[in-house]
């Protein structure tokens, strides 16, 4: 390659700064509430504030699964997890 | 931990380690941001590009197999080149292609008059926005990020030979259409 096109490349324009990228990154990235699993917020809705109707919502969940009835909604082993978890608090 | 490798501080992110994460993003989210911003061509592009890449690395740390011979540097800059090529193929359009076209304006370093420089790097923006996406990736990685064709071909999953002759394309490839618009390349 001639030596024009090497002047030319190394002249390029460079990037804009980025002031703050860092920050945004780690802001969303330690943002718990964006990986929250389903089985969490139950607990943070239901559990806390309501015992009494985390106990008949984590039953009927607990019944449904033993019935097979959500086996293919795309339920997630860790949300399994949560549910199992909720019962054997109550339990 | 400042001091601490690439590869100790992954170790320690597979733990859930907040402050190592913190220390590897300060280390590499800005030369991967110029990265992705010569390839995407917009900054904002080129910081979701980059964010995307860390936050898939906190959540999914397992990703990175220590001991498999690729640098943390290498590894991550496949995830982040394959995106911006992923993310331009997208999106490709006129509009972006002003944004790139018009940035040598504002670059002038040298002594030669605003209006020639402007028009060369236009016309070299013009090139490598016309180059096929790996060719300009390959012109990115061995220019700008002055990496070795060994691991310039690993991030682009090629091999060694395969490598060099993309980059022959890509110069190649420069040189027609910059001859074809007047220039003395």
């Amino acid at each position: 390659m001639s030596d024009g096109l090497e002047k030319l490349l190394a002249k390029r324009a460079s990037a804009p700064e980025s002031p703050g990228l860092e920050s945004r990154i780690l802001l969303t990235a330690f943002d718990e509430s964006r990986t929250r699993t389903v089985g969490a917020l139950f607990r943070e809705v239901f559990v806390l504030p309501h015992p009494e109707y985390a106990l008949a919502a984590s039953l009927a969940a607990g019944l449904l699964i033993g019935l097979g009835l959500g086996g293919d909604s795309g339920t997630q082993p860790s949300d399994l997890g949560d549910f199992l978890y909720v019962t054997e608090v109550w339990l | 931990m400042e001091d601490e490798s690439d590869e100790r501080l992954l170790a320690q992110i597979q733990k859930r380690d907040r402050q190592a994460f913190s220390v590897l993003v300060r280390r590499h989210s800005q030369r991967f941001y110029r990265m992705a911003w010569r390839i995407s061509g917009t900054r904002e592009e080129a910081e979701d590009i980059v964010q995307e890449a860390f936050l898939k690395l906190w959540d999914r740390p397992g990703l990175w197999k220590p001991g498999k011979g690729a640098a943390f540097t290498t590894w991550f800059a496949r995830i982040v080149m394959n995106a911006a090529i992923d993310h331009v193929r997208r999106a490709r359009n006129a509009a972006r292609f002003s944004t790139l076209a018009s940035a040598g304006d504002e670059a002038r370093e040298d002594g030669m008059p605003q209006a020639q420089y402007s028009r060369e790097q236009a016309a070299l923006e013009r090139a490598l926005h016309a180059l096929p996406l790996r060719q300009k990736a390959a012109i990115d990685l061995s220019y700008y990020e002055g990496l070795s064709n060994r691991d310039a071909a690993a991030v682009l999953g090629l091999r060694v030979k395969a490598f060099e002759s993309l980059l022959v394309r890509a110069r190649t490839s420069l040189r027609t259409h910059l001859t074809r618009e007047g220039g003395n390349v």
